[in-house]
């Protein structure tokens, strides 16, 4: 790939078509694939993939993309004309140029573990959940290295190296009728050594119990209820609640419940809500976004007020705000969207079993199951993979997987407690038409929300 | 390029496949706060080639992307492919043997594959002639692709599809939207004034909606809601969850809903948005029934998962950059006798990704919902719905007489028993 060359072409028709900007993205990825159930090799894939998308800007936005690299040019002229066809008033941030190499370094790099050591590994760690009552067990990973480089019209040339990693472990259970499923998922921008440092055999047991036990669980209650939401529930609460309507293409276009808001009180006086991509190691993490803007951490509400919206070139030009580096695509193939990273509620002084002694009749929620929202009617809905009753101050029976409810504007407002306890270590990818990974967490948190049970 | 490819594969004592697959896709996104504006234009292509070989009956899967390879790229890609099948030890019976199919009409049409951006720009306009603030895209798609196998299996082909997008909001008040895609290019005029009234009737009525008191009892739901809570059910007719022991279903023949319903997958359909003569493994396309008068009839398979449950296949689809997973195509649920015109409907809901396919069980927001009682209309929205999709399949009163199209999803209204919070 000759960068240089590229680099004149994007000159080239930056001034013969006046364009008012242009930008490239040329992704290399190198991934692996393992997917195992019941011991057995379901999936095994190692591969390269390559592609290339540009993105013009002249009386609107022009993109194409291609899978071909022979056809970088032909690409080009095709997001100008694009380009030339749409007709809209907006502009975007420049601060570059920008001349960078960035890489996130592995401890212990992934292509210096052989696929064979993997493929050994795993179907070790699919043997680890092997009991009686389990129907069906699996292990998956998946790694990818990708290199992006990212040129635009102002002389930006930026390099990234991205190393990210997903291992995920799940079984169903079986007694006569009943059927029960629970997993877990690790993930992170790091090497090999994050697979190292899991300790399977304490999570094997772990989803092994949880799925038994579950089989005998009861069904949820429903209706408003006082919800205690454990570190990782928080994560795709806060998400949900609040990021999605704090993505500023949804401000700009008027959809967002948190238009027009800034420097309102949306939330309790303890509540703070940070989103931050430099976070090292997690799995939303980058240094610099897909429109080569460098990641920065954003307060998204502190101390109940909405201090920031997340920015991305497009946005922080037209809303008159800062960039802060939250254009993200899914690939080459995609045109960066205004997205989230690592996503948390920032802890407070909270103790778990102060939380307790608040309730009288309430669950306890743990684990994420997804979640969606509307943000323009400002409701939203998240899922749990188990939980607990609360009855005075004391945690009682076992209950099942349920989704919760809630509306935007009263739910953080509602928050009645925010734990000591911070944990962001929740992968996930998050749809928006496009998927980009990302983190989420928080501490405890006591709020109100509407339980989906069937009780 | 691929004849290149044959050859290699040929010289090696191995079962093998190519999957050749080229798609480009046109679409233009439309923006109307105040004034119409069209946001950006799109042009997309994205292709390549899958190998799959067998050796000693284990499986390995390798591709490229892009259109034209080097020698040794091609040799690299069959080496790589032949690495993964000894390392993974990923049993697999074979591949298709080639099998008669039956035409499926209306799948390609030359007027959308010639179709100018000027025209769909003066659409996307005629779409956004709403009073509202909303978004708009509209877009279409030319798909080739190839199949050949060590078997005998030699097939191509290509197809269209055409689509129209909606979506009407108005910040804290309500939303509306619509989509439809066609595979011939229809009286657009017609289509995008049906597509204006629906979103526009979906505003109207979010726009007044409130939350509303629980409510346990027969609701009616209406085509878009159905499609949601359907999909928490259909995983369990995958063989290969059958196979592995992660589906309820273990044998056909059970009673799984009530009498008068009936649920088909079927890829012949003429001008089906999911239709196909062959599937992506090149075996014939066929209608399934999957629930018939409530009883479970068959599983959808793909070749390896129908040779292990000795069913059959017709169901696998991929890109070339994936291997096959068994999927629906067109969902029908076929009409009944009733018109129910009073009670309570569920329009739209969302969240069914949280829902658990093994359990069955599902709560999901009410996007929009209303009430008809002595003709009178209220709606409301905000509320969630709780269930579980197996007791509500055994619990279906009635079927309505007027089928909806949603996408691949045709059917009518069907009334049951849930609950609402």
């Amino acid at each position: 790939m000759n960068f240089e060359k590229m680099a004149k072409l994007i000159q080239e028709y930056s001034e013969k078509y006046r364009a008012k900007f242009i930008d490239v993205r040329i992704e290399e990825v190198d991934f692996v694939s393992i997917n195992i159930e019941n011991g057995k090799v379901e999936e095994l894939e190692a591969n390269q993939d390559f592609g290339i998308g540009v993105r013009v800007l002249i009386n609107g936005w022009g993109f194409s993309s291609t899978t071909s690299v022979e056809n970088f040019e032909k690409t080009l002229k095709i997001a100008t004309k694009m380009a030339k066809i749409s007709k809209s008033e907006t502009s975007v941030y420049v601060g570059d140029p920008i001349s960078d190499r960035v890489e996130i370094k592995m401890g212990n790099h992934l292509r210096d573990v052989d696929l064979e050591d993997k493929l050994q590994f795993f179907l070790r760690v699919n043997k680890m959940l092997e009991t009686r009552k389990i129907k069906t067990r699996k292990t998956f990973y998946h790694d990818s290295i990708v290199k992006k480089t990212y040129l635009n019209s102002e002389g930006s040339f930026v390099e990234m190296v991205t190393p990210r990693i997903m291992i995920g472990i799940s079984v169903v259970a079986r007694a006569n009728e009943l059927m029960q499923n629970y997993w877990k998922y690790f993930g992170g921008t790091q090497g090999w050594e994050l697979a190292e440092k899991i300790d399977f055999q304490y999570w094997s047991r772990m989803v092994v119990r949880k799925v038994t036990e579950l089989l005998e669980a009861k069904s949820p209650p429903s209706g408003k209820l006082p919800v205690i939401m454990d570190p990782e529930l928080t994560g795709v609460f806060i998400h949900e609640a609040l990021g999605h309507a704090a993505e500023a293409d949804s401000v700009r276009s008027g959809e967002s419940i948190l238009t027009g808001m800034i420097g309102k009180k949306i939330g309790v006086e303890e509540l703070t809500v940070v989103d931050d991509p430099t976070l090292p190691g997690k799995f939303g993490s980058y240094i610099y976004d897909d429109e080569g803007v460098r990641g920065k951490k954003v307060e998204i509400i502190k101390n109940g007020v909405l201090v920031n919206y997340l920015t991305d070139r497009e946005t922080s030009a037209v809303l008159g705000l800062e960039p802060n580096g939250h254009g993200r695509a899914q690939n080459s193939s995609y045109v960066p969207l205004v997205r989230m990273s690592n996503t948390y509620v920032a802890p407070s002084d909270w103790e778990f079993d102060e939380m307790l002694e608040e309730i009288k009749f309430g669950v306890y929620m743990i684990g994420d199951k997804g979640g969606q929202v509307d943000i323009t009617n400002g409701s939203f809905m998240f899922g749990a993979k188990e939980g607990y009753i609360v009855r005075n101050g004391e945690i009682k029976e076992m209950i099942r997987d349920v989704a919760l409810s809630g509306d935007i504007l009263q739910i953080l407002k509602s928050i009645r407690a925010i734990g000591n306890d911070l944990k962001i270590e929740f992968p996930g990818f998050c749809g928006k038409g496009q998927w980009v990974p990302v983190d989420d967490g928080g501490p405890h948190v006591l709020t109100e929300a509407i339980v989906g049970g069937l009780g | 390029m691929i004849d290149k490819l044959i050859k290699i594969l040929e010289n090696m004592n191995v079962d093998w496949e190519i999957y050749f697959s080229k798609s480009q896709v046109t679409s233009i996104k439309f923006r109307k706060i105040k004034e119409v504006e069209i946001e950006r234009s799109t042009y997309r292509i994205v292709g390549g080639v899958g190998v799959r070989v067998i050796v000693n009956s284990y499986i390995g899967f390798s591709y490229l992307s892009g259109f034209s390879w080097s020698e040794e790229k091609l040799e690299n890609l069959v080496k790589n492919a032949y690495k993964i099948a000894k390392l993974s030890k990923n049993y697999h019976p074979g591949f298709p043997v080639p099998k008669a199919y039956s035409t499926v009409k209306g799948l390609y049409d030359k007027n959308i594959e010639e179709l100018t951006i000027e025209t769909l720009i003066s659409w996307g306009n005629s779409l956004l002639d709403v009073p509202q603030n909303g978004e708009a895209s509209i877009g279409f798609e030319v798909r080739e692709r190839e199949i050949i196998n060590s078997n005998g299996i030699n097939v191509r082909d290509k197809g269209t599809e055409f689509a129209m997008h909606l979506y009407l909001y108005s910040k804290g008040k309500g939303t509306g939207s619509h989509f439809e895609v066609y595979r011939t290019l229809p009286n657009v005029e017609e289509e995008i004034l049906k597509i204006k009234e629906n979103a526009s009737w979906e505003f109207e009525l979010s726009s007044n909606a409130k939350k509303i008191h629980g409510f346990n009892g027969e609701i009616i739901i209406e085509p878009k809601a159905l499609a949601s809570i359907l999909s928490v059910f259909l995983p369990n007719i995958s063989a290969r969850n059958v196979y592995l022991g992660k589906s309820r279903f273990s044998k056909i023949g059970e009673n799984v809903a009530s009498e008068n319903f009936t649920l088909i997958d079927d890829p012949t359909l003429e001008g089906g948005v999911n239709s196909y003569p062959f599937d992506d493994e090149g075996n014939p396309g066929r209608r399934k029934p999957i629930v018939k008068d409530g009883i479970l009839m068959s599983f959808l398979a793909d070749e390896k998962y129908g040779r292990l449950l000795h069913i059959e296949g017709g169901n696998a689809s991929r890109s070339y950059n994936s291997t096959p997973e068994i999927s629906t195509s067109n969902v029908i649920i076929p009409p009944g006798d009733s018109t129910p015109d009073e009670g309570v409907f569920i329009r739209t809901v969302y969240g069914e990704h949280t829902a658990n396919s093994i359990t069955g069980e599902f709560s999901l927001n009410i996007e929009l919902g209303y009430k008809v009682q002595r003709g009178e209309i209220t709606s409301f929205k905000g509320n969630m719905i709780v269930g579980n999709v197996f007791d509500m399949l055994r619990n279906i009163t009635e079927v309505g007489k007027d089928v909806e199209r949603v996408g691949g999803f045709i059917a009518p209204k069907v009334a049951t028993y849930s609950k609402i919070i």
